[in-house]
Parts: C-alpha cells; sequence; structure tokens
C-alpha cells in the first residue's frame, strides 16, 4: 500500500456514545500530502477500494463516529475519513448554476468543495474566517460533513431544512477506476471543467443525486462534497422555562407554516413576550417528563447580520451553552445508575434552562462544543419524524408513555423544513416535527422505544426514524416509513453500482436489516461439465 | 448497654451499605479538560499512572499527536484507588488517565484546479487553532 495509508488490523471499534462497537478486519487511514494537495487522498481511496475488492470484504467509511445506530460501520474493512480535510472553493469560471439561498455575496463565494472528513468544527471556524457560515448544522460539531449529510442531520431552521439540503454535488468514488461528481440535472451547479479537476465523469442525474444525498455510505465512498454557504449571521437566542401547555401553542401556527411569509408566527411570539417582528430562524423545544409546571425550555433565534459589536461574550466552554444537545446531558449522566437518573436529569435540565435573553453570537459559538465524553454504559437516542400537522398528538402521546414507562431521558422537539431528498427522514411537508428521546442506554429505554413505535401505529401517526439514531429499522417499517421510495432508491443504488459485488462491497449488516442491500445472487446451478 | 450496642450495629449496617453501595455504581469522579471547538482525531487513548512518594515520584506521560494538539484529557479516579491512597497514607495514588488528539487540521483553503501561486481569492490559509 502507499505511504499515506495507515492500516490498522482487528481495530476495536466504537462510536462516541459508545452504545455501538465492533472489532473489524481492518481499519484504513488515508491522508493527503500537502504538496499534491487532495490527490493522494483520492488515490489512496482507490487503491483501498481495490484491495478490498480483491479480499471480496465489504467497505464503510465512518466519519465523526456520531450515530447512534450502526448504519455507519461494517464489519470487515472500515475507513477512517478523518484525515482528509482539502477543502477549496469552486471557481467562477466551474459555476453553471444558480444559487438556493439569496445572499448578498455572489455564489462563487459561497461555494465550497470540502473532502469528506473535514469536521464541522474545522469547517465552522474555516467559514468565519472568511466571512461565511453554513446555513444550518445540527445542534453539535462533533461530526463531519459527510457524516452528517449522509445521515440526514438537521438542526431547527424554519427555513432551510436538513443539513443534505444545502449540498449542491458529491463527489464519489464507485472502484478502483471510477468516480463520478454526482448533480442534479434539475439544477446542476459545476460545469465538466470542475470534474476534469479530479478526473471524475460529470453525472447530471435528479433521481441518483437525491438518492445518493441521503445513503449512509452505500452509493461509494464519498471523497468530497460541494455546498452552498451563506454570509456570516448572527443568532440572537431567547431562552425561557415555561409549561408545555404554553409552548404547544406554536404547533397549530407551524402547521400553517408559509414559507413565503415571514409573520407566521407572530401571535405565538407576542404571548410569549418575544420579539415578534419576523419569524425566528430557529425554534426548538425541550420537554422533561420529570416535571408537570415548567416542564419545557423554549428557545427562539433570530438570525441577525453579523456586527462584531453586537456579538456577546464567547461561552467559556465549562458552562452548558444555549445550543447544547440535549444528547450530551443525558451522555454525561449515562454512567450514572438508573436509579438516580430522574434526579440528575431534573438538575440537569434546570442548569440547561438558562434564561437568556437576546444572547447574539454566530453559529460556531451556538453550536459548538458537545460535552459528551465517551459514557463508559453508553447512551441511546431515538428520534422520530412526524407530520407538523400531527405534532401535537405524538408528542402528548410520547410523553404519556414516557411518564408510564419511567424513561430516563428528556424529549428533544424541532421543525424542519421537508426535504427532497428521496429517504430523508425529515420528508413531511410544509415542516417535519422531529422528537428525539435521548435516554440512558438501558433495557428500559429501548422497551420505551419499542411502546412509542407502537402507540404511533396504533393511533396513525406516520412517522420516520433519524437514520443515525436507534429504532426500528425492519423492511417492513422501511416500507410503512417511505413507501415507494425505498424501491427508488434501490433502483437508484443498482444504476450508480451496476456490478453487483460493488453493491456488496458498499452494503452492511444495517442495509441488510433494512432489506435494501443486495449481495451478489448466485449464478449458475447446474452441472457443472 | 444494649440499646447503646444496637445503635452502634445500625450505624455500622448504614456504613456497609454506603461503602457497598458506593463501590457498586459504576461511574466515578472524572475530570475533562477539553481544547475548545477542536477537531477529533478517531483514537482515545488510557492509561493508568501511579503518583509514587508523596510527590517523589509522579508520572510523566508523553503522547504523539503527530505534529497535531490535544484535544481533550481527561482523568479519573475510583473507590479502589482513593482506598490505596487512604491505606498508603498517600504513597501510592493511582489515577486513569485518558486522552485524544486533534485530527488533520484542514488544508488548502484555495480555489480548486487553480494554478498555484494564482490567488485569486485572497489569503485562504486555515486550520484549526490549536
Amino acid at each position: 500500500m502507499s505511504a499515506n495509508i495507515v492500516i490498522t488490523d482487528n481495530y476495536r471499534w466504537s462510536n462516541e456514545h459508545n452504545n455501538v462497537k465492533k472489532q473489524v478486519l481492518r481499519r484504513y487511514q488515508i491522508s493527503n500530502n500537502t504538496a499534491t494537495q487532495w490527490r493522494d487522498g483520492l488515490a489512496g481511496i482507490q487503491e483501498m477500494i481495490a484491495q478490498v475488492r480483491s479480499r471480496s470484504e465489504r467497505l464503510r467509511s465512518y466519519g465523526g463516529k456520531w450515530s447512534l445506530s450502526d448504519v455507519a460501520i461494517c464489519n470487515d474493512a472500515v475507513h477512517d475519513s478523518k484525515p482528509l480535510t482539502y477543502w477549496g472553493s469552486v471557481g467562477q469560471s466551474s459555476i453553471v448554476g444558480k444559487p438556493l439561498y439569496e445572499d448578498p455575496k455572489p455564489l462563487a463565494q459561497r461555494l465550497f468543495y470540502f473532502q469528506s472528513g473535514a469536521q464541522i468544527t474545522q469547517i465552522n471556524r474555516a467559514l468565519e474566517d472568511r466571512g461565511n457560515c453554513l446555513a444550518t448544522t445540527g445542534a453539535s460539531n462533533g461530526q463531519t460533513l459527510a457524516g452528517a449529510v449522509s445521515t440526514g442531520t438537521h438542526g431547527s431552521a424554519l427555513r432551510i431544512g436538513a443539513m443534505q439540503d444545502y449540498v449542491r454535488a458529491l463527489h464519489i468514488v464507485t472502484s478502483a477506476n471510477e468516480q463520478c461528481i454526482l448533480q442534479p440535472k434539475s439544477n446542476p451547479i459545476v460545469s465538466q471543467k470542475f470534474s476534469d479537476i479530479f478526473g471524475a465523469k460529470l453525472v447530471n442525474d435528479d433521481e441518483l443525486y437525491l438518492s445518493a444525498l441521503v445513503s449512509f455510505g452505500s452509493f461509494g465512498v464519498i471523497h468530497g462534497i460541494i455546498i452552498e454557504t451563506v454570509s456570516l449571521y448572527m443568532l440572537e437566542t431567547y431562552s425561557s422555562r415555561v409549561d408545555y401547555k404554553q409552548a404547544e401553542q406554536v404547533l397549530p401556527l407551524l402547521a400553517a407554516f408559509d414559507q413565503n411569509s415571514s409573520g407566521n408566527l407572530t401571535p405565538f411570539l407576542q404571548q410569549m413576550g418575544l420579539p415578534a417582528e419576523e419569524d425566528p430562524y430557529h425554534l426548538d423545544i425541550i420537554a422533561n417528563p420529570y416535571e408537570l409546571k415548567n416542564n419545557a425550555f423554549l428557545r427562539v433565534m433570530y438570525k441577525r447580520p453579523f456586527d462584531k459589536l453586537k456579538l456577546s461574550p464567547e461561552p467559556d466552554g465549562s458552562s452548558t451553552r444555549v445550543g447544547d444537545d440535549i444528547l450530551s446531558l443525558i451522555g454525561s449522566v449515562a454512567d450514572s445508575a438508573e436509579v438516580l437518573v430522574p434526579l440528575i436529569v431534573n438538575g440537569l435540565f434546570g442548569s440547561a434552562s438558562e434564561e437568556q435573553t437576546g444572547y447574539t453570537q454566530t453559529p460556531r459559538n451556538i453550536f459548538g462544543d458537545s460535552t459528551i465524553y465517551k459514557p463508559k454504559n453508553g447512551s441511546a437516542s431515538s428520534e422520530l419524524g412526524v407530520p407538523i400537522a400531527r405534532a401535537g398528538e405524538a408528542i402528548n402521546l410520547v410523553m404519556s408513555i414516557a411518564e408510564k414507562a419511567n424513561f430516563a431521558g428528556l424529549l428533544g422537539i424541532r421543525f424542519v423544513k421537508n426535504s427532497a431528498a428521496t429517504l430523508a427522514f425529515t420528508r413531511f411537508s410544509p415542516l417535519t416535527c422531529t422528537i428525539e428521546l435521548p435516554g440512558l442506554n438501558s433495557a428500559n429505554t429501548q422497551n420505551f422505544y419499542r411502546q412509542v413505535f407502537q402507540g404511533m401505529d396504533a393511533i396513525g401517526i406516520p412517522f420516520t426514524l433519524h437514520w443515525g439514531q436507534e429504532g426500528d429499522y425492519s423492511p417492513a417499517r422501511l416500507a410503512s416509513m417511505y413507501g415507494t421510495a425505498v424501491a427508488r432508491w434501490v433502483e437508484a443504488r443498482k444504476r450508480m453500482l451496476p456490478d453487483p459485488m460493488q453493491r456488496y462491497m458498499f452494503s452492511n449488516d444495517f442495509l441488510k436489516r433494512c432489506g435494501i442491500s443486495e449481495s451478489a445472487a448466485l449464478s449458475g446451478g447446474t452441472e457443472i461439465a | 448497654m444494649t440499646t447503646k450496642f444496637r445503635s452502634m450495629q445500625q450505624v455500622l449496617w448504614i456504613v456497609l451499605v454506603i461503602s457497598y453501595g458506593t463501590l457498586a455504581l459504576p461511574g466515578c469522579s472524572s475530570v475533562h479538560v477539553a481544547a475548545k471547538q477542536a477537531s477529533k482525531a478517531d483514537d482515545t487513548f488510557e492509561t493508568t499512572v501511579w503518583a509514587l512518594w508523596w510527590g517523589g515520584s509522579d508520572p510523566v506521560e508523553s503522547v504523539d499527536c503527530s505534529g497535531n494538539g490535544l484535544q481533550v484529557v481527561s482523568t479519573s479516579t475510583n473507590w479502589l484507588y482513593s482506598l490505596c491512597a487512604v491505606v498508603t497514607l498517600g504513597a501510592v495514588v493511582p489515577l486513569d488517565i485518558e486522552y485524544r488528539c486533534t485530527s488533520t487540521p484542514l488544508q488548502g483553503g484555495d480555489e480548486l484546479g487553480a494554478v498555484p501561486g494564482d490567488n485569486q481569492s485572497g489569503d485562504h490559509q486555515s486550520g484549526d487553532q490549536q
């Protein structure tokens, strides 16, 4: 193997939340060479694929190990993408498309190519240095861009969607000598000139593109991603503890959310004593099932043009931030005895729900570091996506089951513009309400998740499940969640990877469980002459 | 006398129950020092160090992060380690240490495909602030 490829045999893999552990045959780590920019990294991926294929093994790239399911891991060969961190702008002469977002800066100053291992925390800082930022992220910064996109990671930006929704093209390596820049035919972004830089084939195809966007590494190894960023902005944040009964009054307004109107939530904002001149950019609710009063934490953030003079002091890093992801809160108590958890969660909920009135910072500092440090017992989380029109029913159901099941965790409720990606779990229009259920990794928690899925089925609320979290990923469940989109995705994968051996190579146990994996069919069967 | 003996027994039981409970708890105290907004490398390394003779032989751990910085250092102790320190009157103090390096900083930042030296987008050096 080349010098820039480091192989670790019999590697013990575990995710950041320590609830998925695997002994894998081999881990590949491939680095760039400064002198050759991205070239050695790309060549290394091709060499790795050739070796894995010659051994008839499976291969899965992973990033920040942020997923709580086994979506990003296989038992054979794994590829740690994090050393691949090359990035650059897409020159004006390569751009053929129109911007997704209205922005004072021209598209050429906002369009960037990132290699797959670039982590959100790195991207945030690099973009901020250039006066740009990501339109939205998850609540934390530990993922790689490719990992976050491939599993449909989202925040709660009402007009943006999930992270895959600002991707403009994917650079995918499918074999030792095949790679492509894949972009939608209906809205392409780069010309042949750009794909020629990499020696890649330019593929303009809506169905392939939308299927590959959320495909968990099963369409090949993602070498890079072109994203459209936006001019740097600030988030002016307001957070307060309220009764959930008060907070839920926003749900009917969100159900009628009109992307062309800026005053969808005015009555609710006025009622809560919040700035009401325009809709917030971001809105979420954390609900605590252990309390009856003051049991919700309402966070509202308004987008403001960047003005250095109006920034609040940066968070010091040692305290809970207003944007902290609730999984971190749970993760930090996951090593405690289960019986103590309600007590500790109540305490953490109290500290997390610090009142904020106008705290203003860039997204990098609002959605910054997570406070998770590999809990020994692991943490667990499942996340449902439901149509916004049924969100009230769904949340009430989950709250009542949580109470009965003594669920050791919190509810994180967010609202995301629907995504066009074929298997996006934020697929419900106009907004998908996501209900995250982080808790201790215990049999009780898993039982609670099952009860929630059964309860949703019983009252006929359609729902999806976040690919990077835990849940029921059986073929029957996939069919009820995505309907005919599953077959379209499988067909698209066949077109992308026409060789059955390729499809086997980029599959894993997760795909097999979902019923969307295809191993090479046996041929022959007659007497050998 | 019998009453006094019984209350002493009760106290002993309470001490035993608390001690057993403490032992049975899976988690113990830990301290983390994390670099702010630093990217994570893949591996976390763990080791147990022994501080001996009241500071006379303090351990020094050498860490190879391939030129990158440390992302996090965590120390943790447990009931047995504390007992060891007490029994040896502080002469032997074990401590568990975990650390993790930062990952490769971002590379490049210029226009892709541009001729080297032809910097069309300004100065774009970037990377993690270590």
